[in-house]
């Protein structure tokens, strides 16, 4: 893709990235992020990180671009200098998307190749630690449910975000699992603070839900700090077209050493029992492999 | 091994463009990179549809009309960090 920005910027050709919702969470450990000031923040990462020459846009929160324009991961489109759609295209092709400027603008003489680009990619950042605390290992087909969190925007960020997901019977049947992962932040520099309190969470529940255990505290970790995810993996019962949100109020303590601090936190969300289309999904545990001491059933044939 | 690498890749490639309620049944399969697909050619502008008149952001945070977006060829790619 970036070769094709070599070499039909010159010919007057505009590229851009719309960065939208994140399709894989928890990939090099980051995470969804709650407000436009964070999806900004992830452009810079992107920016960073990729060494694209592209020029960035940013989807609104309510995904309103992606939604626009069809719902894909990785899609793209060539619009004419009248404005109107000439290409589309459901999963970008940087071969066939040459081949269509080349039809439309004109060949290029000699096209660049990726080795001349001296491409630098950057590692994502790492505040701490990571690999240490044991992953909780899942049901297959979970899916993430909507949240909201209720100070999104506030002086405080929340440097430790929550993931509320579903297994597939509750999906189906409204009784499995409910599984609550607190992840830090990467693009915060934060770590969890392991010399105080470890994570408790608290849940309120609606008429008609039972949720077991209601509140819970994560694992005492030897490490002063880390950045591996808090998980809880609850039993979730409720009745039909439950429609109140579940109150989830969440207490850590987090550090950054950059700048020098830890602090305690207390930040609640709503929980409501219904999927997110927008809340991308982790391979592992929509396939029911999630935790690092499990092997997947089909390696364990060979 | 051929097979679930083109598994993987259709996982992949489902990424974050699916509806589904709970409890209801799914429109969309979300390891299908065929339903991807097939939603994309439903939903999306057809060729020769100007883009939706909507406002996003550049990377500083300012609006930006999409329509604003003539007067050369210009290449529009979806993306995300992960």
């Amino acid at each position: 893709m970036e070769t094709l920005h070599r070499d039909y910027s010159p010919r007057g050709v505009k590229f851009y990235y719309v960065y939208k919702s994140l399709a894989h969470p928890e990939t090099n450990g980051y995470v969804v992020p709650i407000t436009l000031k964070e999806r900004l923040m992830h452009v810079k990462e992107a920016e960073r990180t990729l060494g694209s020459k592209f020029s960035w846009l940013c989807d609104s929160m309510d995904n309103a671009a992606k939604h626009a324009l069809g719902s894909a991961p990785n899609s793209e489109f060539i619009v004419d200098p009248d404005g109107k759609i000439v290409r589309r295209r459901a999963w970008s092709d940087p071969k066939a998307l040459r081949s269509d400027l080349e039809e439309l603008v004109g060949p290029v003489e000699h096209p660049t190749q990726i080795a001349d680009l001296g491409l630098k990619r950057q590692p994502p950042p790492k505040a701490a630690a990571k690999g240490i605390v044991p992953r909780v290992v899942v049901p297959r087909g979970m899916r993430p449910l909507i949240t909201e969190a209720v100070a999104a925007g506030g002086k405080t960020p929340y440097y430790a975000k929550l993931r509320a997901e579903v297994d597939e019977r509750f999906q189906r049947t409204g009784q499995g699992k409910l599984y609550l992962g607190f992840y830090m932040d990467p693009i915060y520099h934060v770590h969890w603070n392991n010399l105080a309190k470890p994570i408790e969470y608290e849940l309120e529940l609606p008429d008609g839900v039972e949720i077991s255990p209601q509140s819970g505290t994560g694992p005492k970790i030897d490490v002063e700090g880390d950045i591996d995810p808090r998980e809880f993996l609850l039993d979730i019962k409720t009745g039909q077209d439950i429609r109140e949100p579940l109150k989830l109020t969440v207490r850590y303590f987090a550090c950054n050493d950059e700048q020098g601090w830890c602090i305690p936190v207390t930040q609640e969300y709503l929980v409501q029992l219904q999927l997110d289309p927008d809340g991308g999904w982790d391979f592992k545990r929509l396939r029911g492999t999630a935790g690092n001491r499990q092997q997947s059933p089909r390696r364990n044939q060979r | 091994m051929v097979r679930e690498s083109l598994r993987f890749l259709a996982v992949i490639a489902a990424g974050c463009g699916t509806i589904i309620q709970a409890n209801a049944a799914p429109p969309l399969d979300p390891t299908s990179m065929q339903g991807v697909r097939d939603n994309f050619a439903a939903i999306a502008p057809k060729i020769g549809e100007a883009l939706p008149s909507i406002t996003i952001y550049d990377a500083e945070g300012q609006p930006f009309a999409l329509q604003s977006l003539k007067g050369q060829y210009t290449v529009i790619v979806f993306g995300c960090l992960t």
